[in-house]
């Protein structure tokens, strides 16, 4: 049956005049819809016939920003002629986009000799998905076999531990406990009468579920039940008839991650370029000659799109539309480290059918002490929108409440989203672009993305190589990158003697985490430039009180360090802080 | 050794040090910042002191009478210093410090906490939206225009209709931002009548009652919030959110006992105040540690807070003397219409009566009833007019607790 | 003709709803709980005043601004003009507390004093 055929049979399902061209296994969709979710249905219900390799969803919604979308356009081309002459240097590879798969990437890109450009459109590095997500590294239970998505999630957990060593990055392997309970199989409970409803969740259903482990290639997974659920999780719901335990989920800082990672790979020689947004890129024939940009244009050999969800818009601006992104929203609430002891491991209650396009979520450990709950899974037309409705927050909380009943839910400290970038065949997409010669492809990387990065670097390097890269190794690569020391880590000993090198390691900024000016200072001599970068770097701000206390000093820092008014200090990206003096007066 | 070490050295810390140092005892000040005077040196307005000086001071003016008391009795002084662990249990306690000088360890018998509250933020009130820059709460933008010098930004939102929300709306008015608008969920203003008066309604700043900002808009910088009218209860009318551009939100929503370092050495916490539970005396549940000031329970004034800070150090003078405690502690327990009550127990034997503090619940003409478990009163006394924004001090006469267990304070409105 | 203003007491944080009466140039108050109150409400259709405070520019101390208030209570009309008068102010440390600042500011008889002691740091 050709591919034709299967994409109208499916087309026939929704009551659209949805027309469609295939080329080279891309379906290109056209037409209008009702509604924004219809227009996800169908590329969704696209993306899953097999053959197809990529969805690009041309139709129209009603409530299609139109006028927005031509506004941004109108921006980028005139930022791209304002900045197409002007050369600022010339590279093997370009990566774009600085999120944990660019800056991984850039790192391993580093252990050879090339000159490599990692352009980033925010003021920092990790500030879009991988700056919001749980943090943690899933073992690879989940994903289909026969994936790319199942083979790179199980062996990128693996590199972990390794790689966090030479990064100097948190780390534990805290373990998965996914509980089953009276409700895991609530939709077959009426063809289960009795006591048998019991006995397949108890004790057969947790073994399908350990089956499919094995076969991914997860190692180690456990069935427990009874009094030993609570052995390993104390507080976890008394009705829980059995579980699952899997020693390899990990949990790590994510923003902690991508900073190490991209001070290492600066370190190994790659330039980092923030506020560094791409606008177009210089073509010749089939291949990219330049990434344009607002700061100028990068000449280069290689380009490597990482750009999240903006990949399809770059790939777009490239010639190489293979994919729409449908952004997928997570909302993910977060709890005051007082309660850290209220759980160990990722702990999650099992549903089957899962609830739509997502894992469902669950409570886990931050590796600073914290609670997380969450994320949800929304589809939103706004890539940007990070927004969290108050209903969202009751929504999280009530998903979740069943896991550990007594949870005290008033210690909510603060709330936050992710948007994930999704395509429509919900796989991972790591190839060479198919009409532009010299472009990588690594887009759609949604969960478990994180849990995957370091094999979706080593397989990104590998289709590079294919693709004519030379790979001399660098003989001065350097994979040790030494952490921001944390005086709240220290031994009493190690602090004082800190201090007696500089006084600033005893001058406390942030008492919630106690977080001393030095390393503030440090943060910002490792390129720190604004508020939330020091947050992130420092946890300064992170704690009980949400830096109310700490805010107005590390500006003071900032603007100090920096030799910038302190009226003119930044949060994020534009975002200024403050805005003019008393009467206008000056300072 | 010290006999006292006071860590916080606000108003309520140096009170407290300043009354034992008068005795010749051995007492040492904690401070994190780098001077002493803790909140007031921000709360440049008029209003404090009334009460202990018969004057109306500014806040700087108001520490500055304690620091110099403190600097003449020649207390110890350790500013910049943060207070990394404490070790309560024991006869001798030990505080393990971090200051620029390095790791210290202080020992001492005993101990006064009073390191104050922290300001309630956007997450614990649940606002939704995004998280850009400009939201701020009201003691920091306090800081900002009152130290620094700068504006939080031109057009601002203040949440929040209690005192600090009005004093922070009239000095952004007199200093220079372009449009201010509070919001308050309550049917009036909240904070003191006073500040009402002078803080409001003499600028004619804008105001709108039962209306709460149900979420924050804008990318990096504010660049509004959708405001939503609430009823009695506090509950959004749906249908009356209201986008209103503004460029800074300032949160005035409540302060919290900063309590963190009283739980870590297993001090309880009062659910009602959030504040540890003290007794009469203002010790916690860790014997020979006490607790002074806003880190007990918000007090209205600062004249207050110093008050607690004097009972407090009664309460050490006791302690160090070895007085003589009670065979079992005697509850006082909040009845009708009571919101917080402080203190939670007596344990001492003493004669003379008991300070209490309790937030009423209703508002109007009011008895004030002390009774037993079994609704007998024991003592009332009458009030002109009470309400939930202000605090009433009262006093219960020990005899009348003699082979009681526990009473219950109520209100009773007339 | 008699006019009847509400005012809150700002004399102590009691806040007492007074209740002024003025009729044919007599004022009588009601509502209030101490003579201060009276005082207040008689005042305040008179003669309104507040005290002032805010901050001026301060050179060579710790922050960049110095606190600082009127002596005494200025009539109410007066308060823009007393900010006014503030602006462009530039004093240098070291300021003991109670220091004039401006003399008889904007007219009213009444000085501006420093609210605190800022002490001068090298920078």
């Amino acid at each position: 049956m050709g591919l034709k055929f299967k994409i109208e049979k499916v087309l026939k399902k929704f009551p659209y005049n949805i027309s469609f061209e295939i080329r080279d296994n891309i379906v290109f969709l056209y037409g209008e819809v009702e509604s924004y979710q219809d227009w996800v249905e169908i590329g969704l219900a696209v993306g899953k016939i097999k053959g197809v390799e990529g969805v690009v969803n041309k139709i129209k919604w009603k409530g299609y920003p139109e006028e927005k979308i031509r506004k941004r356009e109108e921006r980028r081309r005139k930022l791209y002629e304002e900045n197409k002459d002007k050369i600022i240097g010339e590279y093997d590879v370009v990566i774009i986009g600085g999120g944990v798969i660019g800056t991984i990437i850039a790192r391993e890109l580093s252990k050879y000799k090339l000159k490599i450009a990692l352009l980033e459109k925010g003021s920092d590095v990790s500030l879009g998905a991988s700056k919001a997500n749980n943090g943690m590294i899933h073992p690879g239970v989940a994903p289909p076999k026969n994936t790319l998505k199942r083979k790179l999630n199980v062996k990128g957990n693996a590199m972990y531990d390794r790689l966090c060593e030479e990064l100097g990055v948190r780390f534990k392997r805290v373990g998965s406990l996914w509980l089953i309970t009276p409700r895991t199989l609530q939709k077959y409970r009426k063809y289960l009468p009795g006591p048998l409803y019991k006995f397949v969740s108890a004790y057969v259903f947790p073994y399908i579920v350990k089956l499919k482990g094995i076969r991914n290639g997860v190692k180690g997974i456990k069935v427990i039940r009874g009094k030993k659920i609570f052995e390993y999780e104390p507080k976890a719901t008394r009705d829980a008839w059995a579980a699952l335990y899997v020693p390899s989920t990990g949990i790590l800082d994510p923003y902690e991650l991508v900073v190490a990672l991209a001070e290492n790979a600066q370190a190994n020689g790659v330039e980092i370029h923030l506020n560094t947004e791409v606008v177009g890129f210089i073509k010749k024939e089939d291949k990219v000659k330049g990434v344009v940009t607002t700061k100028g244009t990068f000449l280069t050999r290689y380009v490597v799109n990482a750009a999240g969800v903006y990949a399809d818009e770059i790939a777009e601006l490239a010639g190489a539309r293979e994919y729409t992104i449908h952004p997928r929203k997570g909302v993910i609430l977060l709890f005051d480290k007082a309660l850290k002891d209220w759980v160990r491991h990722c702990v999650t209650e099992l549903r089957f059918p899962a609830p739509k396009h997502s894992k469902g979520g669950g409570i886990n450990p931050s590796i600073h002490g914290n609670i997380l709950w969450g994320p949800t899974a929304v589809e939103i037309p706004d890539k940007d929108d990070t927004s969290v409705h108050r209903e969202e927050i009751y929504e999280v909380l009530e998903r979740y409440k069943n896991i550990l009943p007594e949870f005290p839910t008033n210690k909510l400290i603060r709330y936050f989203a992710g948007v994930r970038a999704p395509t429509f065949t919900e796989a991972f997409i790591i190839r060479p672009a198919k009409w532009v010669r010299n472009f990588l492809h690594v887009a759609g990387i949604q969960s478990p993305g994180l849990a995957s990065a370091p094999a979706i670097a080593e397989y990104a390097i590998e289709q590079l190589k294919k693709m004519g890269l030379k790979l001399e190794p660098n003989p001065n690569f350097n994979p040790r990158r030494e952490p921001i020391p944390t005086i709240n880590e220290m031994s009493l000993e190690e602090l004082n003697a800190k201090i007696k090198e500089d006084p600033r390691w005893g001058n406390i900024i942030c008492p919630c985490e106690m977080v001393s000016e030095m390393e503030i200072v440090e943060a910002i001599k490792r390129g720190a430039k604004t508020l939330d970068a020091i947050k992130r770097r420092t946890r300064a701000g992170m704690g009980t009180c949400q830096g109310s206390y700490c805010t107005l000093k590390i500006a003071e820092i900032l603007s100090r360090e920096l030799g910038v008014p302190l009226s003119e200090i930044v949060k994020e990206n534009n975002g200024k802080l403050f805005d003019g003096t008393v009467r206008g007066e000056k300072l | 050794m010290k006999d006292i070490v006071i860590i916080g050295g606000g108003p309520s810390g140096m009170a407290a040090a300043v009354r034992l140092a008068e005795k010749g005892y051995d007492v040492a000040i904690i401070e994190r910042k780098e001077e002493l005077g803790g909140i007031l040196d921000q709360c440049i307005h008029d209003g404090f002191g009334t009460k202990i000086f018969g004057v109306a001071l500014s806040g700087p003016e108001f520490a500055g009478e304690f620091i110099e008391q403190v600097q003449k009795l020649g207390i110890d002084v350790y500013l910049k210093t943060y207070v990394k662990s404490v070790e309560a249990s024991g006869k001798v306690k030990e505080i393990i410090t971090v200051s620029p000088d390095g790791v210290e360890i202080i020992k001492t018998k005993s101990i006064v906490y009073a390191i104050g509250c922290r300001e309630r933020h956007q997450f614990e009130i649940k606002i939704g939206g995004t998280r850009p820059a400009g939201v701020y709460t009201a003691g920091m933008v306090q800081r900002l225009v009152n130290l620094y010098g700068i504006l939080p930004g031109k057009n601002v939102v203040i949440v929040g209709g209690g005192d600090v929300g009005m004093i922070v709306a009239r000095h952004l008015y007199l200093e220079g931002v372009d449009s201010i608008l509070v919001v308050f969920p309550e049917e009036f203003f909240a904070g003191l009548p006073r500040n009402v008066q002078q803080c409001i309604l003499d600028f004619g700043i804008p105001y709108r009652p039962r209306t709460v900002v149900k979420e924050i808009v804008g990318k990096d910088r504010v660049e509004g919030v959708i405001l939503v009218q609430v009823d009695e209860k506090w509950n959004p009318i749906s249908g009356t959110e209201e986008f209103y551009p503004c460029d800074a939100v300032i949160l005035s929503v409540g302060l919290v006992p900063y309590t963190k370092k009283l739980t870590d050495i297993g001090a309880e916490i009062d659910p009602r105040t959030k504040g540890p539970i003290v007794n009469e005396f203002f010790e916690t549940t860790v014997r020979g540690v006490f607790a002074a000031g806003n880190l007990v329970q918000i007090f209205d004034y600062v004249d207050d807070a110093v008050e607690s800070a004097y009972l407090a150090a009664e309460g050490v003078e006791k302690y160090l003397r070895g007085e003589e405690r009670l065979e079992r502690p005697i509850f006082i327990n909040p009845g009708e219409n009571v919101r917080t009550l402080t203190p939670h127990r007596v344990e001492w034997k003493d004669e003379r009566p008991i300070t209490a503090f309790m937030r009423p619940a209703i508002e109007g003409k009011a008895w004030i009833i002390v009774r037993n478990e079994r609704g007998e009163i024991l003592e009332k006394s009458f009030r002109r007019y009470v309400r939930p924004s202000t605090l009433e001090r009262i006093e219960i006469s020990r005899d009348i607790l003699e082979n009681a267990e526990e009473v219950f304070i109520d209100v009773r409105g007339l | 003709m008699s006019e009847v203003y509400e005012f809150l007491c700002i004399r102590c944080p009691k806040g007492c709803r007074l209740k002024v009466m003025v009729e044919e140039g007599r004022v009588t108050v009601d509502g209030y709980e101490c003579l201060e109150g009276k005082k207040y409400g008689e005042e305040e259709v008179k003669n309104p005043k507040r005290i002032v405070t805010s901050t001026v520019r301060i050179l060579n101390a710790k922050y960049p601004r110095l606190p600082v208030r009127t002596a005494e209570p200025v009539p109410k009309d007066k308060i823009l003009d007393v900010i006014n008068a503030l602006k462009g102010v530039v004093v240098k440390a070291p300021v003991k507390r109670g220091q004039v600042i401006i003399e008889n500011v904007a007219e009213t008889g009444v000085d501006v004093i420093a609210e605190r002691d800022m002490e001068c740091v090298e920078k």
